[in-house]
């Protein structure tokens, strides 16, 4: 296992891509508090109504309850730059034939699989680890907690999103092994996100009513890990946990390392 | 009597309308240097593509080193498959270290290799960089790496110059003289003839020739010579020291004589006997008459 995370990293930190999309994506992450903070804060100084400072209150992104998941739901977003860094490491390798030459020299196809899935875990476990350090430090700053024991509380969320990537990027790299070119399989991805999932899932929600099947899908299935905190406070019944998604999200890893294998084992290089 | 490297049993490739390879079934003896002769599109690449486990067969079975074919086998063995394949932004040596660690070898190996093929100066440029020429050589070097016990190559000396071909089959001749096992598959049956001791003849996913490049014939130089004094000539070209044999024809005399001299040479000898020539004719028997023939029986 070693030997192949150290292959696959040797193949990563020799190329620019890999650190320019970390970089971006930590910008992302320690950008996004800062910047919440700001908009909280001028807000706040802005002498805005008695009503407006409750409501500023009221939805604290930086409520010690509601940190985690608040943090968590934003940094979903950044994911898409984790899957760029999980498609172009493979879309390379089918572009440069040189997949074809790893096996020659001695890989064998499952090896290679695993090489990249265990990068893939390793990075997921990273970007989580960041996120990790990043809410403990958010909460000592900007909570105006006294009891430190608050912000580990829901820091099952955490745990969720290390999930919520792990599944992500194992569906990226799927459809990039499929594609093997790395512009179009972006592009399908992302089409697919926001166009031919949404519209399935309203076809299945509101034509067929089969309201259910809605947590079942790729992309739903998994979005509903972290659900959009700030619509709680609205409709505060919806808010019920379940544990749905979290295995709705273990089914998609094995089967996209399932079908990924498949496409492999069966290809010609 | 000697080992056996590899054993195929009806392998057999078929794409959708083509059969790439139909039924081939061949053994490799340890130490051969083993050509895979045949025309473009023949089958050649899909052969060693199916050997090298990158094309998976449609029927059939090969066996390396009477073992086995996975990449336990594969890491014994350094191979080109159609052209240089390496990560266009790494550096020759960072590609080499990451083929080391594929291979599961220490990276002491990367300077010799380089050298080998005389990219050691250039081992800090980028893969992107090379000309063609170089990075053909490159890819000779990441096949040497783990000193295999077989070395594949397909067309090797592919748009290399002149030097560069004759650097490449002099290399490749090195190496099967450690006793090495190399198979080599080309369209050039010169190439072949300089390198293989034993080839097959592919055509069209077929093998329908299999054989011995003969060294009796490729190592000599036959002649047709005639004189008004038959006699005489016949005397005193057995008297030349690379003199083999000498047949019989109706108006001349077919002389071989061993590779070492060359033409000129007896002709210059036989000017300095005194022979008056009437007929002089220098015979091209070798692989490519044998395989022309070859082919044209199988049409
Ligand atoms: N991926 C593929 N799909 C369909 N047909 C293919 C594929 N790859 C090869 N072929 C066909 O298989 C046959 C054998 O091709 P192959 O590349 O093995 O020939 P070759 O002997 O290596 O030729 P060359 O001397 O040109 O390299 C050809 O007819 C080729 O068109
Ligand atoms: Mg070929």
């Amino acid at each position: 296992m070693f030997r192949l995370l150290d292959i696959e990293f040797y193949k990563l930190r020799n190329s620019k891509y890999f650190w320019i999309l970390l970089i971006l994506f930590m910008i992302f992450l320690i950008s996004v508090p800062i910047s919440v903070n700001l908009f909280f804060e001028t807000i706040r100084s802005n002498k805005m109504t008695r009503e407006g400072r409750t409501l500023v209150n009221y939805v604290s992104f930086f409520y010690t309850e509601d940190l985690w998941h608040n943090l968590t739901y934003i940094y979903k977003l950044g994911t898409i730059l984790l899957a760029f860094i999980t498609m172009i490491s493979i879309t390379n390798e089918y572009n440069y034939k040189t997949i074809k030459q790893n096996i020659i020299d001695g890989l064998s196809k499952k090896e290679f699989l695993l090489s990249k899935i265990y990068m893939i875990i390793v990075l997921s476990l990273f970007v989580t680890f960041l996120v990790g350090i990043i809410g403990v430090v958010t909460g000592f700053l900007y909570s105006q907690t006294s009891d430190l024991s608050l912000i580990f509380e829901n820091i099952k969320y955490l745990g969720f999103y290390f999930i919520y990537v792990l599944t992500f990027l194992l569906f990226s790299f799927f459809i990039a092994n499929l594609i093997k070119k790395s512009g179009v399989s972006i592009a399908i991805m992302i089409f697919y996100i926001i166009m031919i999932e949404p519209i399935i899932v309203a076809i299945s929600t509101y034509g067929l009513k089969i309201e259910w099947l809605s947590s079942f899908y790729p992309i739903n299935g998994i979005n509903n890990l972290i659900s959009n905190p700030f619509s709680r406070h609205f409709f505060k019944d919806l808010n019920r946990f379940t544990l749905t998604p979290f295995f709705v999200s273990i089914f998609y890893i094995i089967l996209y390392i399932y079908l990924t294998y498949k496409i492999l084992k069966n290809r010609d290089l | 009597m000697s080992e056996i490297v590899l054993k195929t049993n009806k392998l057999t490739k078929q794409y959708r309308d083509i059969r790439a390879i139909d039924n081939l079934s061949f053994t490799i003896r340890k130490g051969t240097t083993f050509g895979l002769l045949g025309p473009n599109g023949s089958g050649k690449t899909t052969t060693l593509g199916i050997l090298l486990s990158v094309i998976n067969q449609t029927s059939g079975s090969f066996t390396w080193f009477e073992e086995g074919n996975s990449n336990k086998q594969r890491k014994r063995i350094g191979a080109i498959l159609e052209g240089p394949h390496f990560y266009e932004n790494f550096t020759a040596y960072k590609n080499l270290k990451l083929i080391s660690k594929i291979k599961g070898v220490g990276d002491n190996q990367i300077e010799r290799v380089l050298k080998e093929v005389d990219l050691y100066n250039r081992k800090d440029d980028k893969f992107k960089t090379y000309s063609l020429g170089m990075k053909q050589r490159l890819a000779i070097a990441s096949a040497l790496l783990s000193d295999p016990e077989v070395l594949i190559l397909d067309e090797p000396t592919n748009g290399l110059d002149p030097q560069g071909i004759a650097d490449i089959r002099e290399l490749i001749i090195k190496i099967a003289s450690t006793g090495k096992t190399v198979i080599l598959a080309s369209h050039l049956l010169d190439e072949v003839e300089k390198v293989c001791n034993e080839y097959l003849v592919l055509k069209e996913g077929k093998l329908i020739h299999k054989g011995k490049v003969d060294q009796d014939v490729t190592n000599s130089l036959v002649i047709e010579l005639a004189s008004p004094d038959m006699i005489k000539l016949e005397t005193v070209i057995k008297s030349n020291p690379y003199f083999i044999s000498l047949k019989h024809n109706k108006n001349f005399f077919e002389v071989k004589f061993d590779g070492n001299t060359d033409f000129t040479l007896v002709a210059n000898f036989l000017f300095e006997n005194k022979i008056i020539i009437s007929h002089f004719l220098v015979l091209k028997k070798n692989l490519e008459t044998q395989f022309l023939e070859i082919l044209e029986q199988n049409v």
